[in-house]
């Protein structure tokens, strides 16, 4: 441990004196001190603050993925370049020593600069709101829907699944099936064509949804979020929540544009019994069916906790993404000399960002459809490229997460359980794989080799 | 571990090294089929012209490269075996220390690899400074020094651990004349108290005066290998060194040559060498100035093996396999003791 | 030697540099000559931007699509709240792009703004939409008629028109900060001038203004219609082609409309805020028409919008119980479309107006228009409009008519329960009462 310890130390310490990561902690603070001020929301504080928060943070991230994947880089690429590597190679230090060393030097660095950097973005919040002006009504709207973190929960299921496979297997027996239709095929088609029917509200007709939550609700409002889509540019509708005829029952009359995605806050007291059942009514005069997008239903968001917890699990959510970049850069630098090192892991850092791209070339059968034609059988090259991009997208997905600096900044409860999995995965799985990976090829190099 | 007072400390058998392109094509034949052991208290040099292969031996003798055939063992190990290293000293040929650590740190930082206590570090850091010179620049950076001050930076890190085996890649190189001198001294000192020395230099004059056996290297074979006396020696040539006499019986003395050997003996007065004329005057000039005596060379006290009673008492599996030499070893004399009796011990009077 | 050779490449370089600078604007002038770039150069552009368009270069495109995409992703997921940023960004990113404004102006003002169900929420956005064009868009490119079009457009249609469901609010919020900033319907423009600063924020010239209201005036400056107009104008002299038609349209159309209910009465006391018709535009209204009808005779649209709006116009004046105006209306209606017209005269005219806007309704709206009408007229006798109060009642009169008239059996009648007329009026006149007392 000592001497991972005084690797780490010098490891920082060479880090701090680059040129380029001082000049990356320059422009740290000067967009902690300068976005506050540049930044444009909404008009609202609510808005400011969601901005504040998604850009402080995601432009101090960015820059600190940038410092993380530079300085592991070139801890072992340019010491090997340099040969200060021969003076500690020729020491008893295991290679998987050099290696945690330098990634333990790096992250001391990294984890300073996001203290830094989460600090200064809270006291800009806290700045914000105590300077900015701003309405009754904008910042009890930022207490309860953005300085929080809000469980979603999403509708009870409602066995749309089973009654899809038994109406196909009713379909089967009569017949109805066309020949030449997979199974597959044919029962997606009937699930989507149940799901949407489901989620399809004609004049006249509601659409229920049950919320199960079964948590009290701490006498705080809860939050509808929902979005619809309609043939008319603007719908009439009624939203009821809780107990039909009690007392606490939510009513809301609206009339809203299709499309839009829309907030109903309900009091508290309409949840009774850790469920809640919301209904909509489509009371358009003219005929208008409204459809509720069967992949989009209405969530419910509910308080769970503060904030503040929210912004620490964020936090180190952040400070894992930094290790998994700092260390693999640290095996590029391992493997690979400083330029090649630098491309190799600007082109992974790439890779892990454009994951939803890669997720949807791997799911293309047909990568060079013929225009104005039938549709074409997937020939060789098509083949050969959905391997690759499913191959590749089985290696990037694991390390993809979901935006949690939106989430926090839409007041989204992002949860210890996401903390932990991110850390298991990427942290003691993925890094431990680079660890190994990076000690094994260490330790066959030849260091020593002329530059 | 194989290793007895009989084993070589360093084995190498028909080595070989050649460096290859980016398509593992052969480029060049760095070291081509050497043999040669080191025996422990050894000072072995390796000689040759740039790029005959001296680095690339001493690399793969520390496991910085990979010999492409042959047989290397280090301590009877190989010398990529982490437990090798801990008993291996590397000073290489150019600095290649953290430029942004002071000397304290960089002394403190190799101690660390090496798992030394804090309490040991800081001995051996006081010692080792003392012993170089460097205490005035204990808290510069290295990377500030001269080119003299970083190689004493580099020679004290490779004694950090109290190695049994030295690798000094020119050790003399960038020194001045005293500097040099130093170095020198302490080789032969460490030698002397049972560490193996390999060392490589360009500089003749510096391996003539401190090697035992050297090996010469051209084209990375070695051309003449074998103990420095014997390789130097003409043979069948005696030379008399005498006191200054009087002519009467100086022509007695060369009658008598003349008579034994019926050949006309050649007379000169000896000079003496260029450096200890230099290091005389330098060493005249600085009574002069400074008040104080000037402080002895001294080789730092662990090194010296002062603390071997207490290593006795609570031995571990390196150390008691050690011969040290007693603790009542005499301390270093003067310079030019020290080389006399070197002469004594291995001159031609014991052979 | 090392020093001289030092100072005399340092010279060099700046010589070169200056150089380079003097050459630059024969460059861009051939540049532009020879239609080089897609886009024209940029002009008044801040530093920062200068900057970020100049070092980003041929990426800069690049980035604005990036953001572009992340714009489009978020509306889809509607977090709207980072819209207002990345459209300022994009448009900044492609500063001398007319349309890349005129897309995220429109988008904040018209496809964001409706996502929200609060007034206020809505206004911001619209705002926003504004703003982006105004404060910047027009900054970079003064020269746009493009970017007038659209900063009039969206006084002229989202503020002005009655498509929003807010845009009562629109007008409202709007009346009161120009009331604020202006001191009144009608300001002193030469006061204005010596305290500009206020009007800085809202980027109005007082002189500009004198100009647009010597050209259109009077005007209630705290309108919409107003600053339509004001807009369109000042972009009318750098348009062609289409802008020329477009930009004239937003300036007659607005003058209609500010015809139609271009005049406000705001009495704070009382909190009442009302929009009525300002008849002393008809005459400017009338010279718009009739230079748009010269200016472009093969635009039939103009045609078709002149006569509907002389149709309307004849109402408007009649309720206003001026039926000699209405009469000289109605003969400039016949003459320009006489083969449209059937009735031969305006008391012809009128009923049969009357009867083709009810019959347009159904039975059922008939009792809320014969009220309303009656409501407004003693609303306005109330207030002192004694020609706007006899106007709304001679209008309750012909619904009132029209309805017994088409009225099928006497059955019908007993159904639908019509009340007499003095009924009604007696019903509506406490309603007003009522209304005006309940007014803090």
């Amino acid at each position: 441990m000592n001497r991972v310890l005084s690797i780490a130390a010098v490891t920082l310490r060479t880090a701090v004196r680059s040129r380029i990561v001082v000049f990356m902690m320059l422009l740290l603070v000067f967009i902690l001190t300068g976005l506050p001020s540049a930044i444009r929301g909404d008009g609202t504080l609510t808005g400011y603050v969601q901005v504040l928060l998604s850009y402080t943070l995601g432009f101090a991230g960015f820059i600190l993925s940038v410092v993380a994947v530079w300085t592991g880089c070139t801890a072992v690429s340019s010491e090997i370049r340099t040969h200060q590597m021969d003076l500690v190679v020729t020491k008893p230090v295991p290679a998987v020593q050099i290696w945690f060393g330098k990634w333990l030097g790096i992250l001391a660095l990294s984890l300073a600069l996001l203290l830094f950097t989460f600090a200064a973005a809270y006291g800009g919040l806290r700045w914000a709101m105590i300077h900015r002006s701003a309405s009754e009504v904008d910042i009890q709207k930022l207490r309860e829907q953005v300085l929080v973190a809000r469980e979603k929960i999403a509708p009870r299921d409602e066995g749309l699944e089973e009654r899809a496979e038994n109406l196909y297997r009713l379909r089967q027996a009569e017949g109805a099936v066309p020949e030449g239709v997979a199974p597959s095929t044919a029962r997606r088609i009937i699930a989507d064509d149940l799901r949407l029917q489901a989620n399809s509200v004609p004049p006249g007709y509601g659409r229920r949804w049950i919320f199960d939550f079964g948590s009290s609700v701490k006498d705080r409002p809860l939050f509808l979020r929902y979005t619809f889509s309609a043939s008319r540019p603007e719908i009439e509708g009624l939203w009821t929540a809780g107990e039909s005829g009690s007392r606490d029952q939510a009513v809301r009359r609206v009339t809203e544009a299709s499309g839009g995605v829309r907030t109903w806050r309900i009091p508290s007291a309409a949840a009774r019994d850790g469920s809640l059942t919301i209904e909509f009514g489509n009371i358009h005069e003219e005929p208008a069916t409204v459809i509720f997008p069967p992949e989009n239903p209405p969530v419910l968001l509910l308080y769970h906790d503060s904030f503040e917890m929210n912004f620490l699990r964020v936090f180190c959510i952040a400070f894992i993404r930094i290790a998994v970049l700092a260390a693999i850069g640290l095996t590029a630098g391992t493997l690979f000399s400083e330029p090649v090192a630098l491309f190799f892991s600007a082109w992974m850092v790439l890779l892990l960002n454009i994951g939803r791209y890669i997720r949807a070339m791997a799911a293309t059968d047909v990568f060079f459809p013929v225009h104005d034609g039938p549709a074409r059988i997937p020939g060789l090259l098509d083949r050969l490229l959905h391997l690759f991009f499913a191959a590749l997208d089985g290696l990037v997905r694991p390390l993809q997460s979901p935006d949690v600096l939106g989430a926090m900044a839409a007041g989204e409860w992002v949860s210890w359980g996401l903390v932990a999995a991110e850390f298991l995965v990427k942290v003691l799985i993925f890094c431990g794989l680079l660890a190994a990976l990076s000690s094994f090829v260490l330790k066959r190099r030849e260091v020593g080799l002329p530059a | 571990m194989a290793e007895n007072a009989s084993n070589p400390v360093i084995a190498a058998a028909d080595l070989k090294k050649v460096f290859r392109d980016f398509w593992r094509r052969p480029k060049v034949r760095a070291v081509d089929g050497i043999s040669f052991e080191v025996s422990r208290g050894e000072v072995f040099g390796l000689l040759g012209p740039n790029g005959s292969g001296k680095s690339t031996t001493i690399k793969m003798l520390l496991g910085l490269l990979f010999p492409t055939s042959g047989r290397l063992r280090v301590l009877g190990e190989s010398p990529r075996h982490v437990k090798t290293r801990s008993r291996v000293g590397y000073l290489p040929e150019h600095s290649y220390i953290y430029p942004h650590l002071t000397s304290e740190e960089t002394l403190d930082f190799y101690g660390r690899l090496f798992d030394l206590s804090r309490r040991e570090r800081r001995r051996r850091m006081e010692q080792l400074l003392e012993m170089i010179g460097l205490q005035h620049a204990r808290h510069r950076m290295v990377g500030e020094f001269s080119k003299g001050m970083a190689r004493r930076i580099g020679l004290a890190q490779a004694l950090i651990n109290d190695p049994d085996v030295v690798v000094l890649d020119e050790p003399t190189s960038g020194l001045d004349p005293i500097g040099c001198r130093q170095v020198k001294d302490l080789i032969l000192t460490l030698a002397r108290r049972g560490k193996t020395v390999l060392m490589s230099s360009h500089l003749l004059a510096d391996v003539e005066d401190v090697c035992d056996r050297i090996a010469i290297l051209y084209n990375g074979k070695i051309q003449a290998m074998g103990p420095v006396r014997e390789l130097l020696e003409e043979k069948g040539r005696s030379r008399i060194t005498l006191p200054e006499l009087s002519p009467e019986a100086m022509a007695r003395v060369l009658e008598l040559l003349r008579k034994e050997f019926g050949e006309e003996p050649e007379l000169e007065h000896p000079r003496r060498d260029l450096e200890q004329f230099f290091l005389d005057v330098v060493e005249k000039a600085r009574r002069g100035t400074q008040a104080s005596p000037p402080k002895k060379e001294k080789l730092a006290g662990y090194l010296e093996g002062e603390d071997l009673l207490q290593k006795l008492a609570a031995p571990s599996t390196t150390e008691t396999k050690r011969e040290e030499p007693p603790p009542s070893a005499p301390p270093p004399a003067a310079r030019t003791d020290a080389r006399l009796s070197h002469l004594l011990q291995n001159g031609p009077d014991n052979e | 030697m090392n020093r001289l050779v030092n100072i005399l490449l340092l010279l060099a370089a700046v010589g070169l540099i200056l150089l380079a600078g003097a050459r630059h604007e024969e460059l861009r002038r051939l540049k532009m000559e020879y239609e080089f770039t897609l886009v024209d150069p940029v002009e008044n552009a801040s530093p920062l931007v200068a900057f970020t368009t100049v070092a980003l270069g041929g990426f800069r495109g690049l980035a604005a699509d990036a953001l572009w995409l992340r714009a489009t992703r978020l509306q889809d997921e509607g977090r709207y709240f980072e819209l207002v940023q990345l459209s300022n960004w994009i448009t900044q990113l492609e500063p001398g792009f007319g349309p890349v404004w005129a897309f995220h102006a429109w988008n904040l003002a018209y496809n964001i703004s409706v996502k929200y169900s609060e007034a206020e929420d809505r206004w911001r956005w619209v705002q926003s939409g504004i703003q982006l064009l105004r404060d910047k868009g027009l900054v970079y490119n003064p020269a746009s008629a493009e970017l007038y079009r659209e900063l009039a457009w969206i006084f002229h249609h989202k503020v002005s028109g009655v498509t929003d469901q807010a845009h009562w609010f629109y007008k409202q919020q709007w009346a009161d900060e120009m009331e604020r900033a202006l001191g009144g319907a009608t300001p002193d423009f030469e006061a204005l001038e010596t305290r500009a600063d206020a009007l800085d924020r809202y980027r109005l010239e007082p002189a500009f203004m004198q100009q647009v209201e010597n050209t259109y005036g009077p005007l209630d400056w705290r309108l919409p219609q107003a600053h339509a107009i004001y807009w369109a104008a000042k972009g009318r002299p750098f348009a062609r082609g289409f802008y020329e038609v477009a930009l004239d349209r937003i300036i007659f159309d607005s003058l209609a409309e500010a015809f139609r209910r271009g005049k406000l009465f705001r009495d704070d006391e009382r909190g009442v805020f009302i929009n009525s018709p300002n008849l002393d535009l008809l005459p400017r209204v009338q010279a718009a028409y009739a230079k748009a009808l010269a200016d472009y005779p093969e635009e039939d649209s103009i045609r078709r919008g002149h006569e509907n709006f002389l149709r309307e116009a004849i109402m408007i004046i009649y309720s206003h119980n001026r039926v000699r105006q209405a009469r000289e209306l109605f003969a400039d209606l016949k003459e320009r479309y006489g083969s449209h017209i059937e009735a031969d005269t305006l008391e012809e005219f009128i009923p049969a107006a009357t009867a083709d806007f009810l019959d347009k309704r159904a039975p059922r709206e008939a009792l809320p228009l014969i009220e309303g009408a009656l409501y407004q007229s003693a609303l306005w006798s109330a207030l002192g409009e004694a020609d706007l109060a006899a106007g709304h009642r001679q209008l309750a009169k012909l619904y009132w008519d029209h309805f017994m008239e088409s009225a099928v059996s006497e059955e019908w009648i007993e159904r639908m329960a019509l009340p007499p007329l003095e009924e009604l009026a007696a019903k509506a006149e406490k309603q007003a009462a009522d209304y005006l007392q309940q007014m803090p």
